[in-house]
């Protein structure tokens, strides 16, 4: 064998600075280890030391990462790892994320009679699988993560385990998305056997300096990398599981899925469509197509998930289709970004504001579910506004951010991201979006119907008569969060647009 | 410096007040409250802004003339695109003197309220509102940008809708307050207008950028005379509809349905004079179209006259004033129209020291007579209320315009602009001069018949037991009347310290208040010279001389409708006498000349009718066809592609592989 | 490369990848007992990790080789969890058979 490429040693070697800059990644495998162990000893509450041991890591991780957001680029591990200002910013929201899932989780897991420890380091390992997705610039390092990710995930959907639906709802999860996996592994196996690299930057710089490596190899590996990435923020055609694993896992959990697996996704399928060099003129025909491509998949997914939407009863399945619809408006938000000035910190800033208004809503169905998650029907919502004022204000609020209403935070990265579509003259997209958005108000809408236009039922199941504290003030900070971005915007503006300038 | 905090402390009182009745006076069974709490805490915010607003005025003082500028930026509010808004604030030379005014003269009516709204229901309320105007007004005349203004414009409209309706059981006067609020909103319409232009124009809405433009030449002269022009009508309308000029003015009349210290605060002193202001500060701009410039004076002498002549005829001694403050205005914006915009400041600066006094003093009086308010039921209270009596004996002679009290300055200084300055027009001089005899007739009547002669009611009758008649003044029904006079001595009496103090403060501002403004050695002017460039050497048609004849003109026409006046009233036979000689005429003035009644036959009922029709007909037949049968189609769609979800995992798999194809083969097709 | 080991042309192993990845599609798509679906999964890994080798190979890189057991590893977990998954959901519903899960529907 003539030269082959051995290991690099400086991959082995961190500088004190590098280590610093993986602060949030040692807060939290620290705390997922120490709650691992914690979590056996017998003589300790074990519900409360995991539930601090999580949240001291996640609150850790969280500073640290805050701290993060305004730094240079640095590259850790020779470049299979990057610590700049997109992931400090996707790290801060998957912490969030974490945080606040875990106080909406805390009393929903008395209620199922499932407080294991378990579930938190599950929690805790996924999150940990997010942050290194949104770092991670090689595209074996996107697939692990991806599979700590999700892995974490499917258990965690699984966790009703005496549950039937919940069964089911983990196997489809597991089986599609597993699927989807591999899809994007060959993909990556594609793109490696054209380019010779791995690392996406690399894989850019080759392509930008020799235009004839986009084989149609290449570009069969690209896509299926970014289908891969599809499946998981559930585009219309790949979004067929949604709607059953929603429905059937434990309702914090949904909030998470919605939220923070989402947000991964999309940080990795951010950084993977630049790096294919897509929006740069590498190859006008393969990209004026590909354009034609997200386009279509761009209004099916708003359609379906709104059209659909529309004939659910069941609450927490009416939010998973619009959770597709809002995966919709973020595919817009893609298409648009290459060619708008602000690129894409509208996409950065929907993501984050949807993560708190989603993470919200399905806190508050948490804290009103019955056993088992039972009682999320509509009519089983009539009356709230008499039966816990405070809890139907709070939704009232996601609602209203959901569809987009001002002052809300859902209004104002609404229009910020349609008005860099416009920016990117994509007129037909944002009649569309504007379009499914109105659909989307009587959806949203109708649950206000019922909660303060209706009386309450007699034979509603068990509503708790009091709402649990962490759960209470989980909702209270996000509405905060809501109203605050909704009318003071350009905070939030100002520092996605920062964080996505250097990516 | 602390600038944020002149508009602050008010905000905070608004928030404590609101939250304490809220949460605890909206609770069933919650005890009534005094008015001392809420009011000592709105009056000190408001007494602390004054203070700071006191401080920033020496401080400018202390500047070098160029240097008259404090700015503050707080945060960036909106940055869309090119568009970016900031909420910053700004105090010059101008500023400064408004501050000054509403947070000074603010103070001196909170301290009076507490007084008047003793025995309300909800003071907490009251106090709220009050302090959340004065958070309004300041952000208006504070702003540093046209959106800011116009925040605080809207603002203050918010409050006065609240405070006039304050009363709100009451039909009639929840209708003045809805009444003052559409009226303003027509104006606002115009104004929004306006600033769009100067944004389209000018590029900025940010007054510093503003008249930077103004002032180069370059620029101005390659701006569309015709836009200019449209701008500052639109502007203006603006203006009509605050300031209360033709043809908006019909909300303030009906305004006096509120308290009367609302009344002192927000349509004497503060809120009708955010259209000079607004004028003022963009004086420039005006300053370049003749034709805005001459529509402002005929409306402005105009609106003086027809308020005028309204107000001989009125009973309600609030209405005289409602009308007597719209005919003031007037002459505010007559002076503006005439390019002496530092006269109209000047005459709002006057106008609200006796404007409020008087307002402050009528409530005294009616306060005193146990709700009465027509002054044809009035007289002879000279002797019972005698603090009230001499202080609006001062504001009386102020009005009239008397030297050396603080009317006589200002209104002649706009009278001599008018006559004899750049844009003078002798016509408007005449008529100005025909008004300010007007003005001393009324005022004399209205302060003849309320305080000199004999009493024409019935002492006895007051007291403990009744209210008099109550024509316009009703309370929460029931419960609050701030004068049940269980206690105290019966039959009519002087008013309590609180509100007679305010009143003594504001007689002796309305003294010695005129002297900032002596002819020829007006500090007034100089001070606003950064912001109202002065007029040039020569521009006035007559001299010196030509001046003095002038103000001994106004001055005998002035004494000469008191004493008319005066001589009328003394005989009441033959005032009733005369009043039956043209009482075709009187009809007509008593009933404000029909104005509303055409108003409402012209644009209310037809705009009513094609409303009922373009609903029936268009809005339900066609639109709701339309949207409901979308909603239709939509339900019928989503009920379509549910059927897809079946369920199994093996559909799911093979729908991804089928995506995952399709689009590949679209996408390599592009590349062979 | 191909002179010092001539070895196997770099298209037909990665041809004789793509068949094998797509039978284990196939199989996810088609086959209806859940253990047979998990099987089709690791059949796609591993066509998966083929073609890394050989790319590696047609390179001279490490990187696919280092790759592969990257993969094997996730692999190995993914079917731990899958297989853990499949015990839970057998327990309740009593089968593993595709076609009569379908609770979760519409």
């Amino acid at each position: 064998m003539d030269k082959l490429n051995v290991i690099d040693p400086s991959f082995l070697t961190l500088s004190g600075d590098q280590l610093a800059l993986l602060g949030p990644y040692f807060w939290m495998i620290g705390a997922a280890l120490l709650a691992m162990i914690v979590g056996v000893i017998r003589f300790l509450p074990s519900k409360w030391t995991v539930f601090a041991v999580a949240m001291v890591g996640i609150l850790g991780g969280l500073f640290v990462s805050a701290n993060q957001i305004g730094m240079d680029r640095a590259d850790l591990f020779g470049g299979m790892m990057v610590a700049d200002g997109f992931s400090a910013f996707f790290n801060v929201l998957f912490l969030g994320t974490a945080a606040l899932s875990l106080c909406a989780s805390l009393k929903y897991l008395d209620k199922e009679k499932l407080q294991y420890p378990e579930y938190t380091i599950l929690l805790l390992f996924s999150t940990i699988g997010m942050m290194l997705m949104a770092s991670a610039l090689d595209l074996i390092t996107i697939f692990i993560a991806l599979e700590i990710m999700s892995l974490s995930v499917y258990v965690l959907v699984g966790f009703r385990r005496n549950d039937r639906r919940s069964n089911e709802a983990a196997m489809k999860y597991f089986i599609l998305g597993a699927a989807a996996s591999a899809i994007l592994l060959y993909g990556s196996a594609l793109l490696y056997g054209s380019t010779g690299t791995f690392v996406i930057t690399e894989i850019l710089a080759r392509i930008s300096a020799k235009g004839d490596l986009m084989t149609p190899v290449f570009h069969l590996g690209a896509w299926m990398v970014l289908a891969g990435f599809l499946f998981k923020i559930a585009s219309v055609p790949f979004h067929m599981w949604l709607p059953d694993v929603y429905e059937g896992a434990p309702t914090p959990i949904t909030g998470f899925m919605t939220t923070g697996v989402k947000a991964a996704a999309f940080a990795a399928f951010i950084r993977v469509f630049v790096a294919f060099g897509y929006g740069k003129d590498l190859t006008s025909a393969v990209e004026g197509r590909l354009h034609d491509v997200l386009w279509v998949l761009a209004v099916a997914t708003m359609f379906i998930g709104n059209v659909i939407a529309l004939t659910q009863t069941n609450l927490k399945r009416m939010l998973a289709y619009s959770t597709i619809a809002h995966t919709g408006y973020l595919l817009v938000g893609m298409i648009a970004a290459p060619h708008a000035e602000s690129g894409f910190a509208p996409v950065a800033m929907y993501l984050a504001v949807y993560t708190v208004m989603n993470l919200g809503a399905f806190a508050v169905l948490s804290v009103l579910a019955g056993r088992g998650d039972t009682g999320l029907n509509l009519h089983d919502l009539s009356g709230l506004g008499k039966r816990h004022p405070w809890l139907a204000f709070s939704l009232a609020i996601f609602l209203f951010s959901l569809a987009g209403i001002p002052p809300t935070a859902g209004f104002a990265s609404k229009y910020y991201l349609l008005y860099s579509a416009i920016q990117a003259k994509e007129v037909w997209l944002v009649v569309l979006a504007v379009l499914c958005s109105a659909i989307a108000v009587y959806y949203y809408l109708r649950v206000l119907v019922y909660m303060y236009m209706r009386e309450p039922q007699a034979d509603t199941p068990s509503a708790k008569d009091f709402t649990p504290a962490a759960a209470a003030f989980a909702v209270a900070m996000m509405v905060a969060m809501t109203l605050q971005i909704g009318i003071l915007p350009a905070k939030m503006m100002a520092i996605t647009k920062r964080v996505v300038a250097k990516l | 410096m602390m600038l944020k905090w002149i508009p602050l402390l008010p905000l905070i009182g608004f928030t404590i007040n609101g939250f304490w009745y809220a949460l605890i006076q909206c609770r069933p069974g919650a005890k009534k409250a005094g008015a001392g709490i809420p009011g000592l805490i709105a009056t000190t915010m408001i007494f602390l802004s004054f203070l700071i607003s006191l401080r920033v005025f020496f401080y400018l003082k202390g500047q070098p003339e160029d240097a008259r500028l404090v700015e503050e930026h707080l945060f960036s509010w909106m940055k869309v695109g090119d568009f970016n808004l900031e909420m910053a604030l700004r105090i010059d030379s101008l500023s400064t003197l408004f501050t000054l005014v509403i947070t000074g003269v603010g103070t001196l009516i909170h301290l009076y309220s507490i007084g008047y709204m003793g025995h309300d229901a909800t003071p907490g309320k009251f106090f709220a509102y009050l302090n959340l105007f004065c958070f309004a007004m300041l952000m208006l005349v504070m702003g540093s940008s046209l959106p800011i203004l116009f925040l605080g414009w809207e603002g203050v409209g918010l409050c006065s809708y609240l405070l006039i309706g304050y009363w709100y059981q009451d039909t009639e006067k929840a209708s003045a307050g809805k009444k003052a609020f559409i009226a303003n909103r027509v104006g606002d319409f115009g104004f929004i207008l306006g600033m769009f232009l100067i944004y389209t124009h000018f590029g900025t809405l940010e007054f510093g950028k503003i008249t930077e433009l103004l002032g180069k030449s370059e620029f101005t002269t390659l701006l569309n005379p015709t836009a200019v022009t449209a701008t500052c009508l639109l502007l203006f309308l603006g203006c009509t509809g605050k300031s209360a000029q033709i043809p908006l003015y019909v909300w303030l009349p009906d305004a006096m349905a509120g308290p009367t210290p609302v009344s002192a605060l927000i349509h004497a002193a503060t809120m009708v004079t955010s259209g000079i202001y607004m004028l003022a500060r963009l004086n420039l701009l005006f300053s370049l179209s003749h034709t805005a410039m001459t529509v402002i004076a005929v409306i402005g002498a105009l609106t003086a006259l027809l308020a005028a002549t309204i107000a001989i005829a009125q009973n309600d001694i609030k209405k005289v004033l409602a009308y007597s403050t719209v005919s003031q205005l007037g002459y505010m914006f007559l002076a503006c129209g005439v390019g002496a915009y530092g006269a109209g400041v000047f005459h709002v600066i006057t106008h609200a020291f006796f404007k409020a006094l008087m307002f402050l003093g009528a409530g005294s009086v009616i306060h005193g007579m146990h709700e009465e308010q027509d002054i044809m039921k009035m007289g002879g209270l000279k002797s019972k209320m005698p603090v009230t009596f001499v202080t609006f004996l001062v504001g009386w002679i102020a009005i009239s315009g008397i030297p050396p009290f603080a009317g006589f300055f200002s209104k002649d200084e706009i009278l001599w602009n008018t006559f004899a300055g750049p844009h003078a027009s002798k016509f408007l001089w005449a008529i100005g001069l025909f008004t300010a005899m007007l003005t001393a007739f009324y005022m004399t009547r209205m302060f003849y018949l309320t305080f000199m002669g004999t009493p024409r009611f019935n002492e006895a009758a007051m007291g403990a037991n009744g209210h008099g008649h109550h024509d316009d003044h009703g309370h929460d029904h029931g419960h609050s009347d701030d004068h049940g006079h269980g206690h105290g001595p019966k039959g009519v009496h002087e008013s309590p310290a609180l509100m007679t103090i305010p009143l003594v403060v504001l007689a002796v501002l309305s003294i010695v208040g005129g002297f900032i403004g002596i002819p020829h050695h007006s500090w007034l002017e100089h001070w606003l010279e950064p912001v109202i460039p002065g007029h040039a050497e020569g521009a006035f048609s007559v001299g010196e001389t030509g001046e003095l004849v002038l103000m001994i003109v106004s001055v005998l026409a002035a004494a000469g409708a008191i004493a008319y006046a005066w001589k009328t009233y003394t005989n009441l036979k033959s005032a009733e006498a005369r009043k039956k000689k043209h009482a075709k005429l009187h009809e007509a003035l008593e009933n404000k000349w029909y104005v509303d009644e055409a108003y409402e036959a012209t644009f209310i009922q037809p705009i009513y009718e094609l409303s009922v029709k373009l609903w029936k007909g268009f809005d339900v037949g066609v639109i709701d066809r339309i949207v409901l049968g979308f909603g239709r189609v939509s339900q019928w769609t989503g009920q379509a592609a549910r059927t897809l979800q079946t369920g199994s995992i093996q559909v799911y798999a093979i729908m991804l592989l089928f995506g995952l194809v399709m689009t590949l083969a679209y996408l390599i097709k592009g590349f062979m | 490369m191909n002179e010092i080991n001539p070895g196997v042309e770099p298209w037909l192993v990665q041809s004789f990848c793509a068949i094998i990845f797509f039978i284990g599609l196939a199989g996810v798509m088609m086959r209806r007992n859940i253990l047979v679906i998990l099987m089709s999964v690791e059949i796609m890994l591993n066509a998966v990790n083929l073609s890394f080798v050989a790319f590696s190979r047609q390179h001279a890189d490490m990187g696919g080789q280092m790759a592969v057991f990257f993969i094997i590893v996730v692999a190995a977990a993914e079917s731990a969890v899958g297989l853990g998954l499949l015990i839970a959901m057998f327990r309740t519903l009593k089968t593993v058979d595709t076609d009569e899960i379908r609770l979760l529907k519409e």
